[in-house]
């Protein structure tokens, strides 16, 4: 490092970062430099140095212009040349820490650190990138970064890894990644697809020659599965780059928890212990059938935006997601112990819920069957199947429990969670009933947290239960306001 | 409506919580302790100052957390904004 400013404890990023910066430059700047190159040759070869010169030195502005420091419990980075701009941060704000790099800092040795916080902006020049500190040294930044907000001193490890292996991608996990939620509504507009084109091919065979309607139905039946394996293909793909090479660890000495992952940029993620207030398990019908399922932490002062961040099972078997799980909030009830269900007018609920639309549905098929031809009515019976199912689902998935300092909620089908939140970092109660809730004395119960989706629902539990489940959880609480 | 409005909304504050219940179509109850309180906002749009009534909001560290107090008079309004703050302040922690 150059003496610059050493004495106030400001650092620059690393050196190697001036080749990063102008090749970046280059890219971004890839149609303009294509342009001088081709027009600038008439007008001769000046043009052309500008439009390497510029780049470079907008890298060495960039460069000159980063510093950052963490000094007196704080965190602080320094932006710009001419505009200046100082972000700074309390250490004990820290609640993540994220080690990425591309493959052009890969091939430097460089990395990009950010510091997550529990900041709300979701403005870049808020952020805390220090985008280039060589890979060692970042690693040093993060122990101080997480730790600096302790008031006890950490015990000196040095170079000796005390942090113990959780979980290891197994690569056959690949095949829950067509499997997801996100899969599923590719599956099912595939599958609208096939139905229509066979409505399509059942005109075509009424007007046509029969044998033309059997190559249309031929060309479909290609059609849709090439797309659906096209899909899965890339589902695939998509799980492989960002997740090769999964490794989960905690780290007791430093208390916090290590992911790292990522084939083309790596990514390394750190939670610090203190701040999971809970896990939410995903489960959707799909991973569900397949015995899959996926974990993500509620990271106190860390939304759903930065989801990326909280991550700790990508789709995995439901064995080794629940022992994660377990292993995460230190407890295994949460996880595992039976749920407790809301009573015969929530199911009632839940299947008026689903049949409702279906029924709109089916009376839109009758008033069409009436009018075109009888047989359509056949499309009724899928929507009823459909929602009927749902409904069971639904039913079946619905439950809350309080053990071991936790509220626990499950609930939905489609994209069923688990959610397992620890009672003390639940910071606010909602309860919201709609007209039709409240006819049957029906209420949402909401825990409001943090973090991850900022709430927990319990969905349709009656009044006196949802009262007596928040007054149980946090205790004193609702006391001034029970009569 | 308007007086049906009235009816309905509730709003209390004690030494320990604040509490509000609002909606006359979906109800809502919302509770959150003083010491998660971050932020106690005071409000006055532009038809509201018309009539001198104003509006108290106070947030949590949750985005589904915030508590509004509508339609208080003025003065009432500032009085509960310098209470609340005042409460708040008083109770360590911070707030997540």
């Amino acid at each position: 490092m150059d003496t610059f400013d050493e004495a106030a404890g400001w650092h620059r990023l690393d050196r190697r970062m001036l080749l990063v910066h102008p090749v970046r430059e280059l890219i971004r700047f890839l149609p303009v430099v294509a342009g001088v190159v081709l027009f600038g040759r008439s007008s001769g070869g000046r043009w052309a140095l500008l439009g390497v010169a510029i780049p470079i030195a907008l890298g060495l502005i960039r460069y000159l212009g980063t510093s950052y420091r963490i000094k007196a419990g704080r965190v602080e980075l320094r932006r710009g040349l001419l505009n200046k701009h100082v972000v700074s941060t309390p250490l004990d704000r820290v609640r993540t820490v994220d080690v990425t790099a591309s493959p052009i800092h890969r091939i430097l040795g460089l990395v990009t650190l950010q510091v997550g916080t529990g900041t709300a902006s979701k403005k870049g020049e808020n952020r805390i990138a220090l985008d280039g500190v060589a890979v060692d040294r970042a690693a040093e930044l993060r122990d101080l970064l997480l730790r600096g907000g302790r008031a006890e001193e950490p015990a000196d490890t040095g170079v000796v890894d005390s942090s113990r292996l959780v979980l290891r991608l197994d690569l056959a996990w690949v095949r829950f990644a067509p499997l997801t939620t996100s899969g599923l509504v590719i599956a099912g507009a595939a599958i609208g697809f096939c139905f229509q084109a066979a409505h399509e091919v059942q005109i075509s065979v009424s007007v046509g020659d029969p044998l033309r309607g059997a190559g249309i139905a031929i060309t479909a039946a290609v059609v849709v599965l090439f797309l659906l394996a096209a899909l899965c293909l890339l589902a695939v793909i998509g799980y492989v780059v960002s997740n090769f090479g999964l490794v989960l660890r905690h780290d007791p000495v430093g208390h916090a928890w290590h992911l790292a992952r990522g084939l083309v940029t790596t990514r390394e993620t750190t939670i610090d212990d203190a701040r999971v207030a809970g896990v939410s398990i995903g489960e959707p019908l799909g991973l569900r059938l397949a015995r899959g399922g996926r974990l993500s932490a509620i990271v106190t002062g860390l939304d759903r935006r930065q989801r990326g961040s909280s991550v700790l099972v990508p789709p995995a078997p439901r064995t080794e997601v629940d022992r994660v799980a377990v292993e995460v909030l230190g407890v295994g009830d949460p996880v595992t112990c039976p749920l407790r269900t809301h009573g015969p007018r929530a199911v009632r609920r839940r299947w008026t819920r689903a049949l409702v639309p279906a029924a709109a549905l089916v009376a839109i098929d009758v008033a069409l069957a009436s009018a075109v031809a009888w047989w359509l009515l056949v499309l009724s019976v899928p929507v009823l199947l459909i929602a009927a199912f749902l409904a069971w689902d639904r039913v079946r998935s619905l439950g809350h429990a309080l053990v071991d300092g936790h509220l626990v909620a499950r609930s939905g089908s489609l994209d069923r969670r688990r959610e397992a939140l620890q009672t003390p970092s639940v910071i606010g109660w909602n309860q919201e009933a709609t007209w039709f809730q409240r006819r049957v004395g029906l209420t949402d119960l909401v825990a409001t947290t943090a973090g991850g989706r900022q709430r927990v629902r319990v969905l349709d539990l009656d009044e006196g239960s949802a009262t007596a489940l928040a007054a149980t959880a946090t205790p004193g609480l609702l006391d001034p306001f029970l009569e | 409506m308007p007086q049906w409005r009235y009816l309905v909304h509730r709003w209390e504050v004690t030494e320990t919580a604040v509490y509000t219940q609002t909606g006359w179509w979906s109800r809502e109850r919302r509770i959150a302790p003083m010491s998660r309180v971050q932020t106690v906002d005071h409000e006055e749009g532009a038809i509201a100052r018309l009539f001198g009534l104003a509006t108290v909001r106070v947030t949590t560290a949750s985005a589904a957390g915030a508590l509004t107090i509508e339609g208080l008079d003025q003065q009432r309004a500032l009085d509960i904004v310098a209470e609340l703050t005042r409460m708040a302040d008083t109770v360590p922690g911070d707030a997540t």
